[in-house]
């Protein structure tokens, strides 16, 4: 008996209001030009600087579901597919996440995908080139992909890992949007907006996160993201006083070395 | 109570006839409370003590200090006072011991555990080698001293005061009688203070993150000693900083040095034009820089205002009826940066109105040098003396200013003043030069090579390649813990091709261990069964186990709930490994061993041998390197065997011929053996060095200093994920290996005879 899932269950993927989203540059209509002949698309970026709201974004703005799927190192090509499941009456087969959004029409969003075994990412080529199929070989099952399905991965270029990168045959299948740290303007604008602080302390949270980002590759691995400046205005805009919503938003999180934690408590208060 | 002579007879006519009389006036007193055995071991000792030549008079001083030892710590402790003292006699003459011991009795006050007493004779010891001269004003010091400092620390004062002097006796005799201010600097700072060392690293953080630049902060050097008061100087670029600060006023020595460092770097980013000296008077170059300390410090502060927080506290001028030239100009930088500070001074506000009105070109650096001249102008006006030679930039944090000027063009017009200014800047300068070839580079880690090719895994078909290949030097960093920094590119590595021997040697070893062999077999065969295949009844799989299938079918029929879990999968494979055994090859392994009859380096051949029989046995990926050293310049390494290099008969053989000769420097080999096993992708890599002592080398003489670049070079392999694990063959190994591995990561192999039977061992447990 195979009980498919109904096109209802692909509802709960749209996405009804408007997530915020400060465009800095021209991506919002490259996008749209891109999802016009639905060009697969790679967001690369630092982490917290924004990708998966882009994303949420442009969703929403299409007006298409959003199937987003966190990868990681233990996840199978079935976890993307789907898989044959047991029950009291035989076994069923249920679709995937990929499996989902290729049948009825979704944004498919493969998140940090090269966090994700190389063999696991595969099943996305029959995907990416202009067959747009999805062979299910366990069901026996060749699905063609609904006009409305775009795949859309992210990954962080400055992840300094050797054994996690993007095989060549994969990453030229992408057209590709970088992702950086907003401008200072637009970045105070964006953490004024969505924590709920004054542009000016937004504009010190802003000049903390870029001091950070002048150690990124002595003796950090990446700096402040504007999400984590986000969380520090939310503590401040709550009455946490600035000095200890920076340690604990900003500093906290970015590093165990007591040194680094030193300086970079330091250079807060070159603000606070 | 009976006399010395009836008690101990034969002792006591064992003393020369001179020093009975002296001595038993003197036995009363000291062997009062001694049990017979212990007034023996006294007497015993000064008899010693006269024979090595100490003179009667210091016998009589020993008689005085020992009893309370051996009251107070025991026989051990005396043992251990007489052969420091016997050390000090032969390298610094009887005026040292007898100083010894007349400070004995105010050291031992204050030394309350048996341990602490011989850490501080070890100290003496080490010192009576490396400095005699020092010895006497360190016991003159000795209760000062350790009041202050606790036992390591004073270890490191005493070690830095005789390398920072190593030629100039009359600096290091003035650093031992604290005559010296960086002697009490670095004293005080141990107690209270905070020394460079200590926040170096964190300081670099911090302006990089200011800054957004390189900023090179380096100690300064210690001849600028007698000078002007300890100022941080800035010499092309690099931020010179003391070496210890002196408590300031509440604020911990981080936050001064701190504040030192953000002040020097707003100098770097902000003045970065020279002012021509020209004919500017003595106090008018001090109130331009004056001036220009207050704009680069404002620059900053307009962009990050919490540095006001950072250096206002420095600043503690008042308004106070003494009328001195110095005096005002606190005043006024104080003026210049805190503006709750109410100064009525008419010179002051002077000065503070013009900084105000420029206040909107700041970033025009010639306004610190008009309003700088016209203070000076008002300066002279008041008749108020001012002499530049005894002039001290105050506040504290303040760098002396001399990087500001320019003196090339003062020509022919130059006064005696600017001489003045002129010879403080020359002397600064050299100091800086002497320095600047020490700067390091950012890069750290991997080896620096004047060529960018790199000699990879050649075939031994490749002789000519391998030639070419192995006569690249390789220059790696080392870490002298003195300084606390890495010394840049400093030990040269070569790379040697290893001289084949023959290959039957490593084939007859097996043969004659081959109970051993037959042992190993079978561990690695219970290695090898632990090896996990296939992982069954699991929830995902690549395939469909067949068994559980077939009961959850049986399961479905009878009506009950299935078990899901019905798939398998390949098991990863656990040994993914990359082992690299480092042999050290120093001319010491050509001991002879009597138990085993043979040396020490064969034995460590057999082990090698065994193990790689074991490793190859196993699959693992594994090789087989080796080196000694011959000062820093010539650090010799061989490739015996290398990775996704076949074990055969070529391995076999360079293992057959490699020979001992030379020294240990372990840091450099290690960082090297490291540069190999980075480029392994292998779940887990390790290190596994054979060695028969400690690292030392001819050009060092410091027995700690290439302990601790060890340490470093084993701290390095870690951070890359790359675990070290040592087999000493030294039996006093104990002392330093936990220093340098870590107390896990090493084992000291008591019986020589065993290592071919245990290397193979500890391989396997280390690995499975």
């Amino acid at each position: 008996m195979h009980r498919l899932p109904s096109e209802n269950s692909i509802a709960q993927y749209v996405i009804d209001e408007e997530p915020y989203y400060r465009a800095t540059g021209q991506e919002v209509a490259l996008y749209e030009a891109a999802y016009a002949v639905r060009m697969p698309m790679m967001l690369k970026g630092p982490t917290g600087c924004g990708k998966t709201r882009f994303v949420e974004y442009m969703a929403w703005r299409l007006g298409k579901p959003l199937v987003t799927i966190a990868c990681h190192e233990d996840m199978t090509a079935s976890d993307l597919v789907g898989r044959h499941l047991l029950d009291a009456g035989g076994t069923h087969w249920s679709d995937g996440p990929l499996t989902l959004a290729v049948r009825y029409g979704a944004i498919c969003y493969l998140d940090e995908v090269v966090e994700a075994r190389q063999d696991t990412t595969v099943v996305i080529h029959p995907l990416t080139d202009a067959r747009r199929v999805l062979p299910l070989e366990k069901k026996g099952e060749l699905v063609h992909a609904h006009p409305d399905f775009q795949l859309v991965i992210s990954y962080n270029p400055g992840y300094q890992n050797i054994m996690k990168d993007l095989k060549q045959s994969t990453r030229q299948r992408f057209g590709a949007l970088d992702f950086d740290w907003p401008v200072r303007e637009v970045e105070i604008e964006i953490v004024a907006h969505e924590s709920g602080v004054s542009p000016q302390i937004a504009g010190m949270l802003v000049s903390v996160g870029e001091k950070s980002r002048n150690l990124k590759g002595h003796g950090l691995e990446e700096g402040m993201s504007t999400r984590m400046l986000v969380y520090a205005g939310q503590l401040i805009a709550g009455g946490v006083a600035p000095a200890a919503a920076c340690s604990v938003a900003l500093v906290r999180p970015l590093t165990d070395d007591a040194d680094m934690r030193d300086a970079l408590e330091a250079a807060v208060k070159a603000f606070f | 109570m009976h006399s010395v002579a009836q008690a101990h007879p034969e002792l006591f006519s064992a003393l020369p006839d001179a020093a009975r009389e002296l001595v038993e006036a003197a036995w009363d007193e000291a062997s009062r409370g001694l049990s017979f055995e212990n007034q023996r071991v006294l007497l015993d000792g000064a008899a010693g003590l006269l024979q090595a030549g100490c003179g009667i008079a210091v016998a009589v001083s020993y008689l005085r200090a020992a009893p309370q030892v051996l009251r107070a710590y025991g026989e051990s402790s005396l043992a251990c006072l007489l052969g420091v003292s016997v050390s000090v006699l032969r390298h610094a003459g009887t005026s040292a011991l007898d100083s010894l011991f007349d400070s004995l009795p105010q050291a031992l006050g204050r030394l309350p555990a048996a341990q602490q007493l011989h850490a501080y004779l070890g100290i003496i010891d080490e010192l009576s080698e490396a400095a005699p001269d020092a010895l006497i004003p360190l016991f003159v010091q000795s209760g000062r001293l350790l009041d202050q400092l606790a036992l390591d620390g004073l270890r490191r004062w005493a070690l830095l005061g005789v390398q920072s002097h190593g030629t100039d006796p009359d600096e290091r005799h003035a650093w031992f009688r604290l005559e010296s201010r960086d002697a009490r600097a670095i004293l005080r700072a141990a107690g209270e203070g905070v020394l460079f060392t200590a926040v170096e690293r964190r300081l670099g953080f911090y302006l990089r993150a200011l800054w957004a630049r390189d900023t090179a902060l380096r100690p300064a050097t210690v001849s600028g000693e007698g000078r002007k008061g300890q100022r941080v100087s800035i010499v092309d670029g690099v931020i010179r900083m003391p070496r210890a600060f002196e408590v300031f006023l509440g604020q911990d020595g981080v936050a001064l040095y701190r504040a030192a460092a953000a002040h020097a770097a707003a100098h770097l980013q902000f003045s970065a034009q020279r002012f021509a000296l020209r004919a500017l008077r003595p106090i008018q170059v001090a109130l331009v820089s004056l001036i220009e300390d207050a704009r680069a410090e404002h620059l900053a502060m307009r962009e990050m205002p919490g540095l006001r927080a950072l250096w206002l506290p420095f600043h503690v001028a008042l308004p106070t009826v003494t009328f001195s030239a110095v005096s005002l100009m606190q005043r006024l930088s104080r003026a210049l940066i805190d503006p709750g500070y109410h100064d009525e001074n008419a010179f002051v506000a002077r000065g503070r109105h013009m900084f105000a009105q420029a206040l909107d070109q700041l970033e025009v650096p010639a306004i610190s040098r008009e309003i700088g001249a016209l203070l000076g102008d008002d300066f002279g006006r008041m008749r108020v003396p001012f002499d530049f030679r005894t002039y001290v930039i105050e506040p504290l944090y303040r760098d002396d200013n001399l990087h500001l000027w320019d003196m090339g063009d003062a020509g022919e017009q130059r006064s005696d003043d600017q001489e003045t200014i002129l010879q403080s800047a020359k002397l600064e300068q050299q100091e800086g030069g002497e320095q600047s070839s020490a700067q390091t580079d950012e890069e750290q880690g991997g080896p620096a090579q004047p060529d960018t090719a790199q000699p990879d895994h050649v075939s031994a078909s490749e002789a000519a390649v391998i030639e070419a290949a192995l006569l690249q030097p390789y220059l790696y960093d080392e870490w002298d813990y003195l300084v606390g920094i890495d010394r840049p590119r400093w030990c040269t590595l070569i790379e040697k091709a290893a001289e084949p021997g023959d290959p039957r040697v490593i084939e007859e070893v097996l043969q004659r261990n081959d109970e051993t062999v037959r042992r190993l077999t079978s561990m690695i065969r219970a290695v090898q069964m632990q090896r996990p295949q296939r992982l069954k009844k699991q929830l995902e799989g690549d395939r469909i186990d067949l068994d559980a299938c077939i009961g959850a079918t049986i399961d479905l029929r009878a009506g009950r709930v299935p078990d899901p879990r019905v798939h398998q999968r390949q098991g990863r494979n656990s040994r993914d490994l990359a082992v690299l055994v480092l042999l050290d090859l120093s001319q010491s392994t050509n001991d002879w061993v009597p138990a085993a009859g043979t040396t020490v380096l064969e034995l460590a051949r057999e082990a090698t041998a065994l193990v790689a029989h074991a490793m190859d046995d196993l699959g693992d990926n594994f090789a087989v390197h080796g080196f000694d050293s011959n000062g820093r310049h010539e650090i010799e390494y061989y490739r015996f065997k290398d990775f996704d290099q076949p074990y055969d008969e070529l391995a076999r053989a360079r293992l057959a011929g490699m020979k001992g000769r030379l020294s240990t420097r372990m840091g450099t080999a290690l960082r090297h053996a490291g540069h190999f096993l980075r480029q392994r992708r292998a779940a887990q890599r390790l290190i596994l060095l054979l060695t028969d002592g400690e690292p030392h080398d001819i050009d060092v003489h410091d027995r700690q200093y290439l302990i601790f670049d060890t340490k470093r070079a084993v701290e390095d392999q870690r951070r890359h994920g790359i675990a070290t694990f040592c087999l000493s063959l030294d039996p006093a190994a104990d002392e330093y290996v936990t220093r340098i591995f870590g107390a896990r990561n090493f084992m000291v192999l008591d019986h020589l005879r065993r290592l071919p039977e245990k290397l193979p061992a500890l391989y396997l447990r280390l690995t499975s």
